[in-house]
């Protein structure tokens, strides 16, 4: 994201040249694979989403209360208003957006780990929520889809698809405003940043709701694929925090990384399933390994290695 | 008698900044002596050579006949060298007996620690009194005292003080100074770092005087009192090379650009800055003065909205700003600079002034095509000497240059008024020849500028008009000639000797004893 311009062509392409392959290959049904795509696509939005609100400096670690919003909201849409599939993804986007403005508003000057503390209480605030208010939610029961109601699996996979490659899109042509500009200031330093004549408050709304819009979307997706949820599937911190793991490996605040992380995360779960069967613990430990390893030898993730970038900032003229 | 302490020829530094060069002096078995300097001369970078937290660069420090290179700072404490720390730094959260015992944590002050409590609250009949009250909460002086008292619990063969009336008013320095003298007393060898001088001298048997990082000048307290030397290290002397230029007239015909009527700010119940009125005219050069800790920063804090001032009201241009955020007052027509550099680490240099222009001055200027912002800020960072660094991690800058990288992304914001905070401090002798030639430029496209320096010499042959805060108010404003020969201008960078004190105290007669 810090520098989208350069390069910004040949991603593009790349880009666009993976969509429609993704596009193509999935009307001839080959499960496994659309099944992959369909969850690197829904991990995508999510790490998208999560490296935006971090390029602003607000480090999320309760990405998974947008993402369970969106899925509640598409249920209730479905079932209770009777909303189709693809008017669902709107109210979902609305609510989050809203949370997400709500989020940067009440959180004012908070930073840091104090900000990472509060978006972790919205999170379990909102599983807890969940759980109390079962007229609504269906409590610990959960809430399952209208029968009927789901679309036939491959259009939804398609769906996902072009949705993942929207919130690529939109965070492109998003970091080629001004507002590259005043994400970095206020990450790198906000009280100077601000005698610079940005209000950093308007620049964390605006990023917080987008951000939200977006991981409200992909927790929607879940709840389609899945046609069930309940407050401690809807609130796990499991996706979000995968979500992290992808940005981190892929490279934080680039363009590229979170799509490269997804990708790497949803192959490596893959793997490790293959080789250790269903034994949850192998995989996490797989995670948190390769998760020190980047943090500690890729600065830049595997974004920064791929392209020799080691923090060169954007070029000039 | 060998000396306790001898530092020999020492250089030390902070990453690229040389602080200290060939600095050498002694401290004898009893001996209080005072190491003297204006702001940013070395003299915490010695203490912090001393006590080892920083490395030295060259020469050696030798303490009690052995060296102490590559001794870590927590074994130069077990060899019986203690550190009261510039600013305090008690331990907030802690009672004062739990500060006490932190002292004593060490190997050396362990065994004997129930004892020395008792000698330190005999020292500090005050610390004895509130030997249960949270550190955080008790004023300054007393603070400063459990600071001292904390250092004493280790044991300690040498103390060594760093601006131990810092920030306090008279009276409790005072009482601070005269605890320090029973310190003494008691035959430790004490290294007192002061910035008040007068009263440094009449505890200290002997001075040092650092300007720029070495030794300018050393000797006994009586010698150095009245020495030019020492008014010079202060208040500067002339430098040929800064040269002046013929500037342009103030405006004084119009409304003041600036206006600033009784401006009050209190921390908790402490006055930081106390009715303060300043006009300031467009084309104004106006410099800003005044010993650490008089307020200047908190006066720059409240004109640019990072603050709100507790009573009193800011007009600029016409315009209460009062409440005004600090993105408002820079949209405004208000830049600055900061003490401590900010610049955005990870940018290049252009970007870093790129957005200084993106978000200021109106919103015409602000949509202009990212092309022509790019020259416009190019031309500006040559007009500070970085055209050659466009590309740069603004990260990889030598502080200099950061300065200037600052300076420029001040000017990108299109200001009307620029407030610099010791955009000098820390720059070399020909950095500060170079920054001196841009501010003479930029003030000469019809800037006002307001300029806390602490580079006095400097500063007078920039500046129309010299305003002196002390204590957070005014004390002084005219020209800069005027200013700095008001002898209350001076006493307020020496301070004053205990012995002149009005009120003829006890202690006068034992300190000149």
């Amino acid at each position: 994201m810090s520098a989208p311009r350069p390069s910004g062509s040949g991603i593009a392409v790349l880009g666009a040249v993976v969509t429609l392959g993704a596009l193509a290959v999935i009307p001839f049904n080959p499960p496994l694979l659309s099944d992959w795509l369909f969850r690197i696509a829904m991990l995508v939005m999510l790490a998208v989403s999560w490296n935006m609100m971090a390029s602003a400096g607000m480090i999320s670690l309760g990405h998974s209360a947008f993402w369970g919003l969106g899925g509640y909201c598409c249920a209730l849409a479905a079932n209770v208003l009777g909303v189709g599939f693809g008017m669902s993804f709107l109210a979902a986007a609305v609510v989050g957006a809203a949370t997400g403005l709500v989020l940067a508003l009440v959180t004012g000057r908070l930073r840091g780990v104090f900000f990472a503390v509060a978006t972790l209480a919205l999170s379990e605030g909102l599983r807890i929520a969940g759980l109390m208010l079962p007229d609504l939610t269906g409590g610990a029961a959960g809430l399952f889809l209208a029968p009927g109601a789901r679309p036939p699996a491959n259009l939804l996979y398609e769906v996902a698809v072009v949705a993942a490659a929207l919130s690529v899109a939109i965070t492109w042509l998003l970091f080629r405003t001004r507002l590259r500009f005043a994400v970095r200031a206020m990450r790198e330093n906000e009280d100077a940043a601000q005698m610079l004549g940005i209000n950093p408050l308007l620049f964390r709304a605006l990023i917080s709701a987008i951000a939200g819009a977006m991981a409200a979307t992909a927790g929607g997706f879940n709840l389609w694929y899945s046609g069930y949820i309940a407050p401690d599937i809807a609130f796990t911190l499991h996706f979000a925090i995968l979500a992290q793991i992808a940005v981190i490996i892929g490279g934080i605040n680039t363009l590229a990384g979170p799509v490269i992380g997804a990708f790497l995360i949803i192959a490596l779960s893959e793997v490790t399933r293959i080789l250790v069967g269903s034994r949850e613990g192998y995989s996490l430990l797989i995670y948190g390994v390769l998760l020190v390893a980047a943090i500690s030898f890729l600065p830049n993730g595997l974004y920064g290695l791929l392209t020799h970038r080691r923090m060169r900032p954007t070029e000039s003229a | 008698m060998t000396a306790l302490l001898s530092v020999e020829r020492l250089s030390a530094g902070y990453g690229e900044l040389r602080v200290l060069e060939d600095v050498s002096l002694e401290v004898g078995a009893g001996e209080v002596v005072c190491l003297l300097g204006a702001n940013g001369a070395g003299k915490t970078t010695t203490l912090m050579a001393i006590t080892g937290v920083i490395g030295a660069r060259g020469g050696d420090i030798v303490f009690a006949g052995g060296s102490l290179a590559g001794v870590a700072a927590h074994h130069r404490v077990e060899r019986g060298i203690a550190l009261a720390p510039e600013g305090r730094q008690v331990f907030q959260d802690c009672t004062v007996e739990e500060n006490l015992l932190l002292g004593a944590f060490g190997r050396r002050g362990r065994g004997r620690r129930r004892a020395r409590l008792d000698e330190v609250f005999d020292l500090f009949p005050r610390l004895a009194e509130r030997r249960r009250q949270q550190a955080g909460l008790m004023s300054g002086g007393e603070q400063q005292m459990l600071a001292i008292g904390r250092a004493l619990m280790t044991d300690p063969r040498l103390l060594m003080l760093d601006e131990p009336s810092l920030g306090l008013s008279p009276k409790v320095a005072l009482s601070v100074y005269e605890a320090v003298a029973r310190v003494a007393a008691t035959g430790l060898s004490i290294l007192l770092v002061e910035q008040n001088t007068q009263t440094a001298l009449s505890i200290a048997t002997r001075g040092y005087v650092l300007v720029h990082g070495r030794v300018v000048a050393a000797g006994a307290s009586a010698e150095l009192r009245d020495a030019p030397v020492l008014r010079e290290a202060f208040l500067g002397g002339g430098s040929d090379r800064l040269g002046a230029t013929p500037r342009r007239a103030p405006d004084e015909v119009t409304a003041p650009l600036l206006s600033i009527r009784g401006v009050e700010k209190h921390f908790g119940g402490v006055p930081a800055i106390q009715s303060f009125s300043l006009s300031l005219h467009r084309g104004e050069f106006c410099g800003l003065i005044g010993p650490n800790g008089a307020g200047k920063t908190t006066l720059m804090n409240l004109l640019t909205g990072y603050m709100r001032p507790s009573a009193g009201e800011i007009v600029f241009d016409g315009q209460a700003i009062v409440g005004l955020r600090p993105y408002q007052c820079c949209r405004l027509g208000i830049a600055r600079t900061f003490q401590i550099v900010r610049p955005f680490p990870e940018m290049s240099v252009l970007d870093n002034v790129v957005t200084g222009w993106m978000f200021a001055g109106d919103a015409a200027s602000r949509r202009r095509p990212e092309a022509d912002v790019r020259a416009e800020c190019v031309a500006l960072l040559e007009l500070v000497g970085l055209g050659g660094r466009l590309g740069s991690p603004s990260g990889s800058l030598t502080l200099g240059e950061k300065k200037r990288l600052e300076l420029a992304r001040a000017l990108a914001t299109r200001p009307r008024l620029l407030l610099l905070d010791e955009v000098l401090g820390g720059l070399s002798d020909a950095e500060i020849v170079q920054m001196c030639a841009v501010l003479r430029q930029v003030h000469a496209r019809g800037i006002t500028i307001l300029m806390i320096e602490h580079v006095i010499r400097a500063l007078v042959r920039l500046v129309d008009r010299l305003v002196v805060l002390n204590f957070g108010r005014n004390l002084r404003d005219g020209p800069p000639a005027e200013v700095l020969a008001d002898p209350m201008v001076v006493e307020a960078y020496l301070g004053r000797p205990l012995a002149v004190d009005d009120a003829r105290h006890p202690m006068t007669d034992q300190l000149h004893d």
